[in-house]
């Protein structure tokens, strides 16, 4: 019995052929996006560059 | 209308000196004047020399009193200016010994950031000698990497179909030798 | 990816098979998709597009087998794809062959060379792992370049490998 051989040109024949006159329609989707909480950024006693939200986060410490 | 007149007018015959009054109005006064004096002299005197006495008893006991309240003061002065050459002398002291207490810090301070910038000196210098190290390592599995893509590709190219029929037959009798 | 889902669908594959009397036929064709798939990165995107229809995923693997493999196999890959299953082809590809071998008392032998091999090389290199291992080979030859020379064979659990490329690695190593 002759191999199957499947070469990337039939491949890629295969693909377009069975993409042809494919065309996606815009549907509602839910896009996943994960909110990135940035928290909890201990800045160093020594905070020479580091974003003032830093350093404010520093001054608020509730040891007053 | 002339009682007045009457009343007031005198016997033009007895006017008198128009300065000096009559003799009898002379003793009658002066006995009348010496009697009040008298009485005044008698009862009077002790009476206001006690209210003089009194008066001057009074001022100088003000006046003594006076003098003791400089007395007093003087003292009270002069207790001030010991306390207050204490309080100059305590704060002195104080300032001596946060003086030397800063000094101290200041001492301790300085060494301690110098031996923190000898260590950081120090761990510079190793982490500067370590990168030396990693890149000269680095370049050299750089170098070995490249030669060795290299060399695939040229001995890739120096296979052609019948070097690799070679060793496909030259497998095939090696397996099938038993190995 | 549970390997009790690639069993199912082993045996529904090789049960489904054995009846079309297609064995031989199907796993071998199975076998050459799965290899396909691993390989070329299109093929792989697309069958696993979620956002593609079934239908036209479907249609990928008909245009591609279609007229080239057995009518059993295309529905087999329809099947995978249609369930959503796609990313396991090359396991229940793998074993599929295994089972269909040791069915025939064979053992999987995956020889990779760098060019294809004529078939009068096919048989003696069948005859010379059956000599060396003991046993009979159900041969599957795979072309592949990264190999650059010689042969690769993987008997079972034994791997026999005189190629290039390994000759080449323990040369660099040295380096």
């Amino acid at each position: 019995m002759s191999e199957l051989t499947l070469s990337a040109a039939d491949i890629a024949a295969a693909i377009s052929k069975g993409l042809d006159g494919y065309t996606p329609s815009v549907e509602a989707r839910t896009v996943g996006r994960v909110a990135e909480i940035g928290d909890g950024i201990r800045a160093s006693a020594v905070c020479p560059t580091v974003r003032s939200t830093s350093c404010l986060s520093l001054k608020t410490a509730p040891w007053v | 209308m002339n009682f007045y007149s009457i009343i007031a007018a005198e016997d033009p015959s007895l006017s008198h000196h128009w300065l000096f009054p009559e003799i009898g109005e002379i003793i009658y006064g002066g006995l009348a004047s010496l009697i009040i004096f008298g009485a005044l002299y008698k009862f009077g005197w002790p009476a206001a020399k006690k209210g003089l006495e009194a008066r001057t008893a009074k001022i100088q006991k003000e006046l003594d009193d006076a003098a003791a309240a400089l007395k007093q003061a003087t003292s009270d002065a002069a207790n001030i200016r010991t306390a207050l050459g204490d309080v100059a002398s305590e704060r002195a002291r104080i300032l001596a010994e946060a003086d030397a207490q800063a000094a101290a810090v200041l001492t301790e301070g300085r060494a301690r950031i110098a031996a923190e910038v000898a260590d950081m000196e120090a761990r510079a210098t190793a982490e500067i000698e370590a990168a030396r190290a990693r890149s000269g390592d680095e370049l050299r599995a750089e170098i070995a990497r490249l030669s060795a893509a290299a060399t695939t590709d040229a001995v890739r190219a120096a296979l052609d179909e019948r070097t690799q029929q070679e060793l496909i037959d030259g497998f095939i009798a090696k397996v099938g030798a038993g190995r | 990816m549970s390997s009790q889902q690639i069993t199912a669908y082993v045996t529904a594959m090789f049960e489904i098979a054995v009846a079309n009397d297609v064995l031989a036929t199907v796993e071998d064709e199975m076998f050459r998709l799965a290899r396909a798939y691993e390989t070329n990165e299109a093929l792989r995107g697309s069958l696993g597009d979620t956002s593609l229809p079934i239908e036209r995923r479907q249609k990928i693997v008909e245009q591609l087998l279609g007229g080239k493999a057995h009518n059993v196999t295309v529905q087999l890959a329809s099947m995978l794809v249609g369930t959503g299953h796609v990313s396991l082809l090359p396991q229940v590809a793998d074993a599929l062959v295994k089972r269909a071998s040791s069915e025939k008392q064979l053992e999987v032998a995956e020889v990779r060379t760098a060019v294809a091999l004529s078939d009068a090389q096919k048989t003696r290199l069948v005859d010379a792992l059956a000599k060396a291992t003991g046993k009979r080979v159900n041969l599957k030859v795979v072309v592949d370049p990264s190999v650059i020379g010689g042969v690769v064979a993987t008997v079972g659990d034994d791997v026999i490998d005189d190629s290039v490329r390994t000759r080449l690695d323990q040369v660099k190593a040295r380096l």
